[in-house]
């Protein structure tokens, strides 16, 4: 049997650190509170708000990489309600209804007509950034009303931004759903193997569906932190979203495959990843550099995380320990 | 669940859990690690690095993406205005035209205490909250090739007004086709703001000047500024319409592709594609005479121009207000319009002979 490697999140947390400390020595303004927060709530609070999702789908050994168009979706939905001259508490439940019910659209799908996810969250993808063009039009929204910018853009006395408390308050609540309730039970053991578990009662369909709606209204919450933080909305938002998710939800040593995976190794992943781009912005590293690290980060996490153990990457490198 | 399940379930869902000790040791580790690093730092003076007086202007300028050679040119400008005025020019931007990753740069921008932002915008919205921070802290931003809400920026220059760039494209379509005859306009999308203005500003000096009174326009398509689109358009085009004399875009990507179209389709000298293209992607039809004639701003003049106002406005030489002449070297006397914007309106005309920047003959 294959074991994971001892200790993924303290590897990450060794990286971090890291990556940290080459930031403080790269830039002399890397290293004040202010700057790491607020840079961290910009690059990691939407993504990591849709990686959290995206975890759950990935967990079941399934993928959905409709989420960033669902999320562009609730962007609009949001510019269309405020403009309609809804209060941000009716559009925020009414966008979150919508956008796990795209999610549970993809989970029905799947379980129904019984392709690889891939393809139907492919197609799912294109129809859901589609309907949002034809809501939004190609032009952007910055009329909001008063409210809408609160969850993205506020911060706690001014110190701590709302969005990284938006993301670690869901960060725990789906730890503790993943990791210590039957749910959580239900869907690692979808991930580990649908048939045993839907003989031992498991009711795999529903736990899928389910997947796929959490995924789905986890992208309406970062629909309304997004528009918090780039205060408008358009139909293209966040097209270019997917790979820093991927990236994330792999780097954070969730199987790719299914069965396996935890909330700690994804936060630590984002905040890795979050390091990494505000250092090598911050020394004005240019952007074909900063893409292919982050490329690598992902293949060499993907070749780590599930290759299983240190020895068997050591291996496949060919080396003899 | 039969034991195996439970077993490798547990197994699991525990992967989630640390030992309260484990977690300690990481917490102590990574925060002996954090403490270190700051005495060590602070030690070395490198967190004093803060821009002192003696140091030269800073000014970020910040392409919709690089490496394309358009924004190399408006960097080599920016370069040069920089190099007159004694500031220090860094480019920085994402490598595809990704919205959220612009403002990620100008986020990492911020904390720079950046002097000057000459920005390419992506989106008219999305880059206003972060570049409104940087100006609280004192930086000037000056847009170019696409412009930001007002809010956002100090200034903005245009490119040409759009009846300047209106009269650049019809000459260049009648020195390609000197007595005119059908055409089609080439835009990306039906709801490109830009597009829709350069058709209507031509439409209007169609009807107003007699000496374009000959271009007729039958159709608009739309090729998303792709180069495939364009030639597949440009193609089944001709074929729709066999008396066709002209395409006309203000589209870089459509217009070389289509001229790629007309000569592999032996239309040379019966069609002609032209309007706006960059000079690299036209030489050879220049040289085979597919196409006699086009135009374009220069993007070296224009990164210059946008650089020189940022660095002249920072240094407080000039004021950004409505009315205010300067004199740019090599581009003449701008004036500051109202909502704070200036015209570059250095059109280019290439010909063979004349294709590539140094040599284009400027518009009269």
């Amino acid at each position: 049997m294959i074991r994971r490697l001892p200790g993924w999140e303290t590897t990450l947390v060794v990286l971090l650190v890291f990556a940290g400390a080459v930031a403080s020595f790269t830039s002399p303004f890397y290293l004040s509170f202010d700057q790491i927060s607020y840079s961290l709530q910009q690059s990691i609070a939407v993504v990591g708000l849709i990686a959290l999702g995206l975890m759950a789908v990935v967990v079941i050994g399934e993928i959905d990489i409709s989420l960033p168009a669902i999320m562009a979706l609730g962007n609009i939905l949001f510019a269309q309600l405020s403009q309609a001259g809804f209060s941000v508490w009716l559009a925020f439940p009414l966008v979150l209804f919508v956008c796990g019910l795209c999610g549970l659209l993809n989970g029905v799908l799947v379980v129904l007509l019984g392709l690889p996810s891939l393809a139907i969250t492919l197609g799912a993808m294109g129809v859901y950034r589609a309907i949002a063009l034809l809501l939004g039009g190609q032009q952007g929204f910055a009329d909001f009303l008063p409210g809408y910018f609160w969850l993205g853009s506020a911060s706690i006395s001014g110190i701590v931004p709302v969005p990284l408390v938006v993301l670690l308050i869901a960060a725990l609540l789906f730890g503790f759903v993943m990791h210590w309730t039957v749910l959580g039970r239900a869907l690692f053991a979808c991930g580990l193997n649908a048939r045993t578990a839907f003989l031992s009662g498991i009711r795999v369909y529903a736990v899928k569906i389910v997947a796929f709606t959490i995924a789905g209204a986890m992208s309406g919450l970062a629909s309304l932190v997004y528009i918090g933080q780039f205060q408008s909305a358009r139909a293209d938002n966040a097209s270019d979203m997917l790979l820093f998710t991927v990236t994330a939800v792999v780097l954070g040593g969730v199987d790719i495959f299914g069965g396996r995976g935890n909330v700690v190794g994804l936060i630590l992943s984002l905040l890795l990843l979050g390091t990494l781009e505000n250092g090598m912005g911050l020394a004005n590293v240019s952007g074909s550099v900063q893409t292919l690290a982050i490329g690598t980060v992902l293949i060499v996490s993907v070749l780590i995380a599930q290759a299983g153990s240190w020895s068997t990457v050591m291996k496949r490198l060919g080396v003899n320990s | 669940m039969d034991k195996e399940m439970i077993r490798r379930c547990t197994e699991a869902m525990n992967e989630g859990r640390m030992s309260r000790r484990k977690w300690l040791q990481l917490m102590l580790a990574s925060g002996l690690s954090m403490s270190t690093i700051s005495a060590m730092l602070a030690n070395t003076g490198v967190l004093v690095g803060r821009a002192d007086a003696a140091t030269p202007l800073r000014v970020f300028n910040v392409p919709k993406f690089t490496g394309f050679v358009y924004f190399e040119l408006a960097k080599a400008g920016g370069e040069k205005a920089c190099k007159e005025l004694g500031a220090q020019q860094i480019y920085i931007g994402t490598t595809t035209a990704d919205v959220e990753g612009q403002v990620h740069v100008l986020q990492n921008i911020v904390p720079q205490r950046p002097d000057c932002i000459v920005i390419a915008a992506l989106d008219i919205n999305a880059p206003v909250p972060t570049l409104k921070q940087a100006r609280r802290r004192g930086a000037i931003v000056v847009t170019f090739d696409a412009d930001v809400a007002p809010a956002g920026r100090d200034l903005f220059i245009n490119m040409a007004p759009f009846d300047v760039q209106a009269r650049a494209m019809l000459e260049s379509a009648l020195a390609n086709a000197p007595d005119g005859g059908k055409a089609i306009w080439i835009a990306p999308t039906p709801t490109v703001a830009n597009f829709i203005s350069q058709k209507k500003a031509i439409d209007d000096l169609i009807a107003k000047d007699p000496k374009f009174k000959s271009i007729q326009f039958v159709d608009t398509l739309y090729a998303n500024d792709d180069a495939d689109k364009s030639y597949s358009i440009g193609t089944s085009a001709m074929q729709a319409h066999p008396d066709l004399k002209l395409f006309i875009s203000g589209s870089g990507i459509s217009t070389p592709a289509i001229n790629k179209a007309i000569q592999d389709t032996d239309r040379v000298g019966k069609v002609f594609a032209t309007g706006f293209a960059l000079p690299s992607t036209m030489k050879t039809y220049l040289s085979s005479g597919t196409c006699k004639q086009y135009a374009l701003w220069s993007p070296y003049k224009y990164g210059y121009m946008a650089t020189y106002f940022a660095i002249l406005l920072k240094s407080g030489k000039i004021k950004n207000a409505e009315g205010v002449a300067v004199d740019v070297p090599t581009i003449g006397s701008r004036t500051i319009e109202e909502g704070s914007v200036a015209d570059l309106s250095s059109m280019l005309f290439f010909s063979k002979g004349h294709d590539d920047f140094d040599t284009a003959t400027p518009m009269t």
